[in-house]
C-alpha cells in the first residue's frame, strides 16, 4: 500500500493470455495502492521476453490473424498492455510489428504518423498510442510494417 | 486458471463499450451502503450478451459444450484465444466472449475514470 491517501485498489486477474506467456496459467491476484506500486508491479509481471514478438495494429482489420501469420502476439488480452508495451519498447530484443491495415493515410509514413501524432494526445485510442509510444521511443525505425499479408518498406530508416 | 466464480451482490451497469482493444466495463458504484466502487473490464471482447442493469453478478468460464455453443455466435470475429464467460445475476443471464477479464474495487466516485482503462 502507499499509504492512507492513496485510494485502495484491489485486483483479481482472470486472465486468458496467449497461450505463449508462461505466467498466463494462473489466477493472479494482488493488491495494491494507486500510482507507482501499481505500475512496478504491472510492470514486473508483464515484462516481455528477450525472443517476443508483439504485433501491434487494429483488431477489426485482421490483426489476430496477422500476428498468426507472423509469429507474433497481440496485446488484445492483455490487461497491463501499456506496460507490456513499454518494456518491449525499451528491451531491443524485442521485435515490433505493426500491421497498417486499417489505418488512415495513403502511404506508410503518413498511416503511422497520422496515428502516433494522435497518439501522443491526451484520450488517445489503443493503437494510436502504441504508434506514438514507438515514435517518441524513437523504435520506429526499428519496426517491421506488415500491410495485406505482407511486408512492407520501413520509411523510418 | 482461477477455478472461483467472481460474485458480486451489487447492481452493476453496462458502463462503458470502446473499440480500442474491444473493451467492456461493467460498473457498480458506490451506494449509500456500499462504500466501494467495483469495476469489472473485459479485453479483447468479441461478443456480449447482457441486460445493461445486473442485480447481483458472477462471472464463470463456461464449460465446453456451452462455450462451443456461444462462440459460434460471436460474429465476424473468431475465437482465437477468447474465452466464454457466463454471466449471472438475480434475474438474468448472458455472456461476453473475451480474452481476458479484471476487476479492480476502489472508493472513487462513479464518474471517475476506471484505472482499469487508463
Amino acid at each position: 500500500m502507499l499509504g492512507q491517501a492513496a485510494p485502495a485498489i484491489k485486483y483479481d486477474i482472470l486472465s486468458f493470455l496467449p497461450r505463449n506467456l508462461a505466467w498466463a496459467a494462473g489466477g493472479l491476484a494482488f493488491e495494491a495502492g494507486l500510482g507507482k506500486l501499481a505500475s512496478a508491479l504491472f510492470a514486473r509481471a508483464s515484462t516481455a521476453a528477450a525472443a517476443d514478438h508483439i504485433v501491434l495494429g487494429l483488431a477489426a482489420s485482421g490483426l489476430e490473424e496477422t500476428a498468426g501469420r507472423v509469429g507474433g502476439r497481440t496485446l488484445l488480452n492483455d490487461v497491463n498492455w501499456k506496460s507490456t508495451l513499454q518494456a518491449a519498447i525499451a528491451d531491443p530484443g524485442t521485435k515490433i510489428t505493426v500491421s497498417l491495415d486499417g489505418l488512415s493515410g495513403t502511404s506508410t509514413w503518413s498511416k503511422v504518423m497520422g496515428a502516433a501524432q494522435k497518439g501522443l494526445a491526451s484520450g488517445a485510442s489503443p493503437t494510436n498510442w502504441e504508434l506514438g509510444q514507438l515514435y517518441q521511443a524513437g523504435r520506429l525505425s526499428s519496426v517491421e510494417f506488415v500491410e495485406g499479408g505482407r511486408v512492407v518498406a520501413n520509411p523510418f530508416r | 486458471m482461477r477455478e472461483q466464480p467472481l460474485r458480486f451482490e451489487r447492481r452493476f451497469q453496462v458502463w462503458h463499450y470502446t473499440v480500442g482493444h474491444s473493451r467492456l466495463l461493467l460498473r457498480s458504484p458506490k451506494t449509500e451502503t456500499l462504500q466501494t466502487r467495483v469495476d469489472v473490464l473485459f479485453k479483447n471482447v468479441a461478443a456480449i450478451n447482457l441486460p445493461t442493469l445486473m442485480d447481483g453478478i458472477t462471472v464463470e468460464l463456461a464449460n465446453e459444450d456451452t462455450a462451443q455453443a456461444i462462440a459460434g455466435r460471436s460474429g465476424s470475429w473468431s475465437l482465437g484465444d477468447r474465452k466464454v464467460f457466463i454471466i449471472r445475476g438475480n434475474n438474468y443471464e448472458g455472456f461476453v466472449v473475451a480474452g481476458s477479464m479484471v476487476q479492480a474495487e476502489d472508493t472513487l466516485e462513479y464518474d471517475a475514470p476506471s484505472p482499469l482503462l487508463s
